[in-house]
């Protein structure tokens, strides 16, 4: 649909486009879709398949954009240009550059009016100074902002007393009606799958939605993660869910995070208030949607001292749940339909592994921690910027892919870790040996 | 064009051949696996990860063996995961009606009566992009290759420069950038080849070395055998089903196992070790070379006695799982050797200008010659 009526605009778009003419696919998810079709405003747009009024205002869209577009993708073309002897390359992704490219097209109009001749110092200079505000708003700046202001006393003796009165008044673990949260839980889980595709699974779908709402409702999150905090059992998860060995933090037992402090932890348990927020800042494309800096950090500090480490009843539901699914793992005999989904998933994995004669693990030592703390670790920092952004999954439907993206991401996070470790064992070239070029061990880190 | 079936199976929705599509297992895995996670049809299919899922091509066995025109002129079956990301490419590969079948079978409308998965929906292949399934499948075909292709000295088939086939792949690649959501595509790695320095062959089986057990020892029993491929990474030991060699000695007291395997055309570093197993006797074996040629050497000992092996499984620990039980692979490997060899043979002649697989525009057919095949084919040292 977007391919057609992208070649309907004709030449001058050939730097954002694909050698047959058709739209690169980052054109699409980064210029096409949130900058000129934006479905969250044009609600025919929203749905995965156009009906006939869809495809219309996408002609449509797309024939008003024509000379935005043109100017875009010659922008495009100098930022790239530029871009590779820019100072801060490095910090600068290619990818930064699409939006950026059509920003200056709406500021400036077409490059030709701009700059006839080429070179022209002006388009030049315009470009130059882009690609500085692309490596400004990202890296550097974000952690000298951060640091100017921790480095303010009142704002730093607030924000501690805050974290540790709000750490220290967590209130005792309640005693719960644990069946109840079993069986939302298991019901929850048992209604995954595709509608049709078997009666069981129509029948249990209904039953997604008031099983979530009992989860939420009865605070089941809120129990387990204060359980979790006073290192107890939370029985309602499978032993042994302690913090530790569900691999959200490396200490024994939770412990109030720092405001900020030097080392960079592997858990997100461990990290302090100012890296969890420079983790949104820096992960954020578009950081209009985030609060001011000081608001972040409260908002922080209140997070950090809540049950799971999140603000949300919501956040904390899923991650009960998400445990649920990685640790039930290991017991086929207790399978729900999420588990069966997800080792199927697995089953998939190695199959492709064998398919493409590729290692089902790293070389060297056998890792034990299986998917539990890697899979835990992701949710917890998906649902950390889904807090921040207001963009935490609505919907049975919603939550549950999710669940179950997180778990893809897991696999496919695997996949590229393992080709990195055989790259490393392939041999540098020497005397009598023919050189067949520089290894690339990037290959396969996709995602 | 051919009729597509569509299914679902426990978190995928699986498109492709009506025929294939049946025959997809519950689990949704095209071709099954044993229980001990070795696959039950040998012959690993052609695949390509793309966003969403998984495109592969089951092989076609025709009265001459394997038949890549066959296997890579029809589509693919695809196993998705993520239909959502899929949309983006489904309509090019298949159609539109595919598209919209793909999404009904992952949502369908919550007016439509609950479909029956097990009645497939059957719809046309309408490539929206006529070019591209051409260009997946060659694309999908030079990694395959660049996997399993049966380099061996013992065996007469020559490597291919990994380097010779990325150089082909890369732009092929660039084009079919729709299916990799941006990601790029998923190349095979450029490692380094060995070629002879001189007219110094080497020969694959040569005997187990002769380590200091040799002058104390007596031979009680020596074997020759081949790998399970999948238990190593492509070129890391020859592939022929003798490059394999062992030889226990024993005196009074001791046993000591010798493992010899010819090497593959791929240089490893040197601290490279690989495992070669045998009930009760466990070997590691590293980069070496000998009066032979470039090998992998190891040798145990011990004091238990045991029965001689009977066969060594030779595997990458981390590569592949510890405990595989020893299967006979020569069947299917001989299978990929007649194809390599047909391959080598049509190489070597120029291609026939009136086949019918074209890409759209100038370009080679689907399974026209690599040039690194050509290369191969007419490398002197072979």
């Amino acid at each position: 649909m977007i391919d057609s009526a992208w070649r309907r605009l004709g030449p001058g778009l050939e730097p954002l486009s694909a050698p047959d003419g058709g739209p690169l696919s980052r054109t699409v998810k980064l210029v096409l879709l949130p900058l000129v079709l934006r479905p969250s405003l044009h609600r025919e747009l929203a749905a995965a398949v156009l009906e006939e009024t869809g495809v219309t205002v996408v002609e449509q869209l797309m024939a008003a954009h024509r000379h935005q577009l043109r100017a875009t993708a010659a922008w495009f073309a100098l930022l790239v240009r530029h871009l590779a002897t820019h100072p801060a390359k490095d910090q600068i992704s290619r990818d930064s550059c699409y939006p950026k490219a059509f920003e200056l097209a709406v500021r400036h109009g077409d490059l030709a009016a701009l700059a006839a001749g080429d070179p022209h110092p002006a388009a030049d200079a315009t470009a130059t100074a882009a690609l500085d505000e692309i490596a400004e708003t990202r890296g550097e700046w974000t952690a000298a902002a951060l640091r100017n202001a921790l480095a303010d006393p009142h704002l730093r003796s607030r924000l501690s007393h805050r974290l540790t009165a709000g750490w220290d008044e967590s209130p005792a673990v309640d005693p719960a009606p644990e069946e109840l949260f079993e069986d939302a839980c298991r019901s929850f889980l048992d209604s995954f799958g595709f509608p049709g595709e078997t009666e069981d699974v129509d029948q249990a779908r209904p039953r997604a939605e008031p099983a979530w709402t009992t989860i939420v409702d009865a605070g089941v999150g809120s129990r387990t993660g204060r359980a979790l905090r006073a290192d107890r059992w939370p029985t309602v998860l499978p032993e042994p869910a302690r913090a530790r060995q569900l691999g959200l933090t490396e200490l024994a037992r939770p412990a109030r995070p720092a405001l900020d402090g030097p080392a960079p932890a592997r858990c997100p348990w461990d990290r302090s208030i100012a890296a969890r927020v420079l983790g949104l800042l820096q992960h954020s494309s578009d950081r209009t949607v985030l609060p001011d800096l000081v608001d972040l950090l409260t908002e922080e500090v209140d997070r950090a001292c809540q049950p799971w480490e999140v603000l949300t009843e919501t956040s904390r539901a899923l991650l009960v749940v998400g445990t649920l699914l990685v640790t039930g793992l290991p017991d086929p005999d207790h399978h729900t339909r999420a588990h069966r989904i997800v080792a199927g998933m697995c089953r998939r994995e190695s199959w492709l592994a064998w398919a493409q004669r590729q290692p089902t693990s790293p070389p060297g030592p056998a890792r034990d921690d299986g998917p539990i703390a890697p899979y835990l670790r992701r949710l917890w920092v998906r649902l950390h910027g889904a807090e921040t952004r207001g963009t935490l999954p609505r919907g049975t439907e919603e939550i549950q892919s999710l669940l179950l993206g997180v778990f893809r991401s897991v696999l496919l996070d695997g996949r590229s870790r393992v080709r990195t470790a055989l790259t490393r064992l392939h041999g540098e070239p020497d005397a009598g040996v023919v050189s067949g070029g520089p290894a690339n061990p990037s290959q396969g880190a996709r995602r | 064009m051919s009729p597509l079936g569509i299914t679902v199976r426990d978190g995928a929705v699986i498109v492709g051949p009506d025929h294939q599509v049946s025959e997809v297992g519950p689990d949704g895995l095209v071709g099954q696996l044993t229980p001990d996670g070795l696959p039950a049809d040998p012959v690993p299919p052609v695949t390509l990860v793309v966003s969403g899922g998984l495109l592969a091509w089951p092989w076609d066995v025709g009265p001459d063996g394997l038949d890549p025109d066959a296997t890579l002129t029809r589509p693919p079956v695809v196993v998705l995961e993520d239909v959502a990301s899929a949309q983006e490419w489904l309509w090019a590969l298949y159609g539109r009606d595919a598209a919209l079948a793909a999404a009904d079978a992952a949502a369908p409308p919550h007016t439509a009566a609950p479909t029956n998965a097990a009645v497939a929906p059957v719809v046309d292949c309408a490539p929206g992009l006529e070019w591209l399934p051409a260009a997946a499948a060659r694309f999908a075909f030079g990694t395959w290759l660049s996997a399993w292709w049966p380099a061996s000295t013992t065996d007469g088939i020559p490597a291919l420069d990994p380097a010779v086939l990325r150089a082909e792949l890369d732009p092929l690649g660039a084009r079919l950038d729709l299916l990799f959501d941006g990601a790029g595509p998923p190349l095979p790695a450029v490692v380094t080849l060995w070629r002879p320095a001189s007219d110094r062959y080497a020969l694959a089986a040569g005997p187990a070395g002769d380590g200091p057990a040799a002058a104390v020892g007596v031979s009680v029993s020596t074997g020759v055998c081949g790998t399970w491929w999948s238990d190593l990474p492509p070129g890391w030991v020859d592939a022929s089903d003798r490059a394999v060699s062992w030889r226990l000695l024993q005196d009074l007291d001791h046993w000591w196992l010798q493992v010899r395997a010819a090497a593959g055309p791929v240089v490893v570093a040197t601290e490279a070790r690989l495992v070669a197993d045998t009930p009760g006797r466990r070997v590691e074996l590293g980069p070496d070379s000998d009066a032979f040629g470039r090998c992998w050497l190891g040798e145990a000992t011990g004091t238990e006695p045991g029965p001689a092996p009977g066969r060594v499984r030779l595997y990458l620990p981390g590569f592949a799982p510890e405990n595989r039980a020893v299967r006979s692979a020569e069947h299917w490997h001989e299978s990929v050797r007649a194809l390599a060899r047909t391959r080598l043979a049509a190489a070597s002649t120029p291609s026939d200008p009136t086949a019918d697989t074209r890409l759209s525009g100038p370009g080679p057919a689907v399974t026209d010659p690599w040039q690194a095949e050509r290369t191969a084919a007419t490398d002197d040292d072979y």
